[in-house]
């Protein structure tokens, strides 16, 4: 991409700064480093989209708008070691030719450039640019890519458990207390925590024990959906939960997937998350049924706990325009522009820009790479959110609406001070 | 701000404008200057909800989203002129530093620059602006605010009565007469206009009543939020309202829907259609923005064809819904006041789709929504017109449109629209 003379200065400027990568899913370094890694895996995460959305394995899509994995015979070839790299490209390349415009594949597409120093992935360099993932894929990726090429000084990652290791910083998921559909799933976790559990009451205690160790173990926030969250009604909790100990399955409704014990635990471990000095992360828009995970829920949810901080991701895409309201208006839910960059670069750069005029700047958090199996493409993924910043303060400072200074102060607080604020049990 | 050529020569086009201010919420120029005003008067309106968000005074926010003005220590501090200005400005400037380069911030600091002459609002400044706005703040504000420096010929005022002057004119509060929550309210209303009211045909009685009225004081319009309608249920109404004169509580659902005030919503709309008010409907940003959705307008404005509705704030941030409204219902009109400051970016994007979609004759270019910072209008105005000759100007560039052309629509947008809207408002420049 071409820079003007501003958004140079910006992109340098930016190149210097320490970053607080303020959500991914990886998980430990020895996980992905336990298979072998070639050209796809930089367009495994979320270039599978892409691809699938393009035709690819057009037959396993489902009546439910999913794809069940093993049905995605010609995308689970491309990561099968024992088909030659040439026919799995083969299959691969009619689709990547509709799909590597996108913002998606041009995460990929830098990492390629920036980390291989390989100019684009095509037919011509994909052998090359394979050879080079293989030989860089050995321990030590993590802090190469993280420490040594992005500067992030952490890296709060989302990858089930606690067990990782610096820079990557765990973020739980708070469903595994809340979504609880089965009786064996309430034995199993009880047994795992070393308690019993009969009643709501006890499922609570276990909530609480569970959230302290977490705490224990470093994590720094507690993952939630934004989804449908009436008040929360103990009484028909209490019978979701005797039907379920009674063998019952419980079912969320299909609809607005609410579940009255679901949405009882919810409120309840909130509470719990802030009286711990845990953040609330909150997924919200894009996938599936996006109405379901509406950012608009938060009006309701996040002042039923003032007492606790939310941090809502991805700006709730394509909500972008009510996810900025609710950061502007309520005092306890941050943005998290994670994810956004790659989702596209222009609604990015044109929600950064509006946010710019009605959130306050301790308010918003600049970069979440949001990525499992490929590392290198959170330093595509880092690129393109600098570019998007560097366009939208680089034509304020043109247009003299604010310094060059300032527009490195409010940077600096995106991508560093702000995360280290809000998540205070943060440290680096 | 820079400009390019083009946008300069039509923000000079725009200072040449007359203006019809088209809402505010200002209170007669007596109430402002009772109390001692300092630079806090220009970040007390709007500002304070971005100092809220920032942080200040979070432990007054409560479980309702809401604040309790008494809570607010900090925030009241600001006004409280028993404590040293220095004091307060410690107070106030590092939620500044988080705040100001929003939108809302940019109206203040205009404001400072272009009326009081003071380049920005910093710890340097503070005191001298604050000797400056000290020293303007007496009669004939008004008239040297909004006349003079703005050019405005009338502002249609929403401050819950109807007693103000020119260039003031006001629009009535429709939930005095629909909003009716308890017997209390019915009592002391209907004791107010020396009537009575114990059935529902005599609370309509009463809404006739007090709409004349308003219309003999010179309202020109009535204001109302888009909200949750269905079509009006005079059975559910009655049984409503014979529980409230019970005793009992009229309490709204989790929409905002409760039947009286439904009921109440209509028949007070097709009144104002018969006495020539414009029915001006609030939509998004507050609260629990999906219960002011300007979607809601899809089925209320149909069913009053023979009314007009001056649509606010283009439902932000629901913009390209109402848009469509805008563009689909020839009774719905787009008022751009309060958008240029809650998001310039948003309103630029916003003017320049709804430039594609919405016939020219159906836009009002501005209206400042301001409560206690009148000179805030003057950089909320600076706003407007750097909003429309950015898109504009860029139209104009592009060959899309004529400077001429240009010119004509913003003359209608700021000034003819209104007036043709607003039927009973006459002004003379």
């Amino acid at each position: 991409m071409n820079y003007t003379e501003t958004e140079q200065k910006l992109m340098d400027a930016m190149a210097k700064m320490n970053i607080i990568d303020a959500h991914e899913h990886l998980g430990p370094e020895e996980l992905l480093l336990s298979k072998p890694r070639d050209v796809f895996a930089l367009v495994g995460l979320y270039g599978r989209f892409d691809l699938f959305s393009a035709g690819m394995d057009r037959e396993s899509y489902s009546e439910h708008g999913q794809r069940v994995p093993p049905a995605c015979r010609d995308f689970n070839m491309l990561y099968d070691p024992s088909v030659p790299l040439e026919k799995r490209w083969n299959v691969f390349e009619p689709y990547w030719q509709h799909v590597r415009f996108g913002s998606y594949a041009r995460a990929g597409r830098l990492a390629a450039k920036l980390y291989y120093g390989v100019d684009d992935i095509n037919r011509q360099t994909y052998q090359e640019l394979s050879d080079r993932i293989a030989e860089e894929s050995k321990p030590g990726l993590y802090q190469r890519i993280f420490v040594d090429t992005c500067r992030a000084a952490a890296v709060l990652t989302q990858a089930g458990g606690t067990n990782c290791q610096h820079p990557l910083v765990p973020v739980v998921r708070g469903r595994l207390l809340t979504q609880v559909r089965n009786r064996e799933y309430v034995d199993y976790l009880s047994a795992t925590l070393g308690l019993v559990v009969n009643t709501i009451d006890d499922w609570l205690h276990l909530c609480k024990k569970q959230v302290e160790k977490w705490v224990q173990e470093g994590a720094v926030g507690v993952k939630f959906l934004a989804q449908y969250n009436p008040p929360p009604d103990r009484t028909k909790a209490e019978q979701a939960f005797k039907k379920l100990m009674a063998g019952e399955a419980l079912v969320p409704g299909k609809a607005d997937r609410f579940e009255p014990f679901e949405n009882y635990v919810m409120h309840h471990v909130i509470d719990l998350a802030g009286s711990h000095d845990l953040v609330v992360a909150l997924h919200s828009g894009i996938w599936g049924d996006f109405r379901q995970t509406d950012p608009k829920y938060v009006l309701t949810l996040a002042p039923a706990h003032p007492q606790t901080n939310f941090d809502l991701y991805h700006l709730g895409m394509p909500f972008v325009r009510d996810a900025i309201v609710i950061g502007k208006n309520l005092p306890n839910v941050f943005l998290n522009l994670c994810w956004c960059h790659i989702i596209s670069q222009v609604q990015t750069c044109s929600g950064v820009d509006e946010l710019l005029d009605q959130v306050p700047i301790n308010k918003v958090i600049a970069f979440g790479g949001d990525e499992v199996m490929a590392p290198e493409n959170i330093i595509g993924h880092l690129q393109m959110a600098r570019e998007n910043f560097a366009q939208v303060f680089g034509a304020r400072i043109d247009r003299g609406l604010m310094s060059f200074d300032e527009a490195v102060q409010i940077l600096r607080l995106w991508f560093w001070e702000n995360p280290l604020q809000l998540y205070r049990r943060l440290r680096v | 701000m820079n400009y390019t050529k083009t946008e300069q020569k039509l923000m000079d086009a725009m200072a040449r404008m007359d203006v019809i201010d088209a809402h505010e919420h200002l209170t007669p120029e007596e109430t402002l200057l009772s109390k001692p005003r300092d630079v806090f008067a220009l970040v007390g309106h709007y500002v304070r909800f971005d100092l809220f968000s920032a942080g200040m005074d979070r432990e007054s926010y409560n479980i309702h989203g809401g604040r309790v003005k008494p809570a607010c220590k900090d925030f009241n501090r600001l006004y409280d002129p028993g404590i040293p200005l220095e004091e307060r400005w410690a107070l106030f400037e590092p939620y500044w530093q988080c705040v100001r380069f929003g939108s809302y911030a940019r109206t203040s600091r205009l404001a400072a620059k272009l009326y009081y002459g003071v380049d920005e609002i910093n710890g340097q400044t503070y005191r001298e602006l604050s000797e400056r706005i000290a020293d303007e703040s007496k009669p004939g504000i008004h008239r040297r605010v909004l006349v003079d420096t703005c050019r405005i010929a009338a502002a249609l005022t929403q401050f819950g009565y109807t007693n103000c002057d020119r260039p003031l004119v006001p629009v009535a509060p429709a939930p005095l007469l629909t909003q009716v929550r308890d017997r209390n309210h019915v009592e002391i209303l209907s004791g107010k206009l020396n009537t009575t009211a114990k059935t529902l045909d005599d609370w309509l009685a009463l809404a006739k009543k007090q709409l004349d009225k308003w219309t003999s004081e010179g309202a020109v319009g009535i204001k109302i939020s888009s909200q949750y309608n269905e079509p009006p249920d005079r059975l559910a109404a009655e049984t409503a309202f014979k529980n409230l004169l019970d005793g009992g509580k009229l309490v709204p659902d989790s929409r905002g829907f409760e039947p009286f005030e439904n009921f109440m919503l209509h028949h007070l709309i097709d009144l104002a259609g018969e006495l020539d008010l414009v029915v001006a409907v609030h939509a998004g940003v507050w609260g629990d923005f999906r219960n002011v959705d300007p979607k809601h307008m899809l089925t209320l404005a149909p069913a009053h064809p023979k009314v007009n509705f001056d649509l606010y704030h283009l439902g932000m941030p629901f913009v390209r819904d109402s848009i469509v409204i805008g563009k689909n219902l020839p009774n719905v009109f787009l008022n751009l006041c309060w958008c240029h400051i809650l998001s310039a970016v948003q309103t630029c994007s916003a003017i320049d789709e709804l430039l594609d979609q919405v016939p020219v004759n159906k836009v009002i270019a501005f209206g400042g929504d301001e409560g206690m910072g009148l000179e805030n209008i003057v950089g909320h105005l600076q706003m407007a017109r750097e909003n429309f000759a950015q898109v504009f100007g860029a139209r104009i560039d592009r060959g899309l449109m004529s400077f001429d052309e240009a010119v004509h629509i913003l003359k209608l947008w700021f000034w003819d629209n209104p007036l043709a809207l607003y039927r009973r408002l006459k002004v003379q420049v």
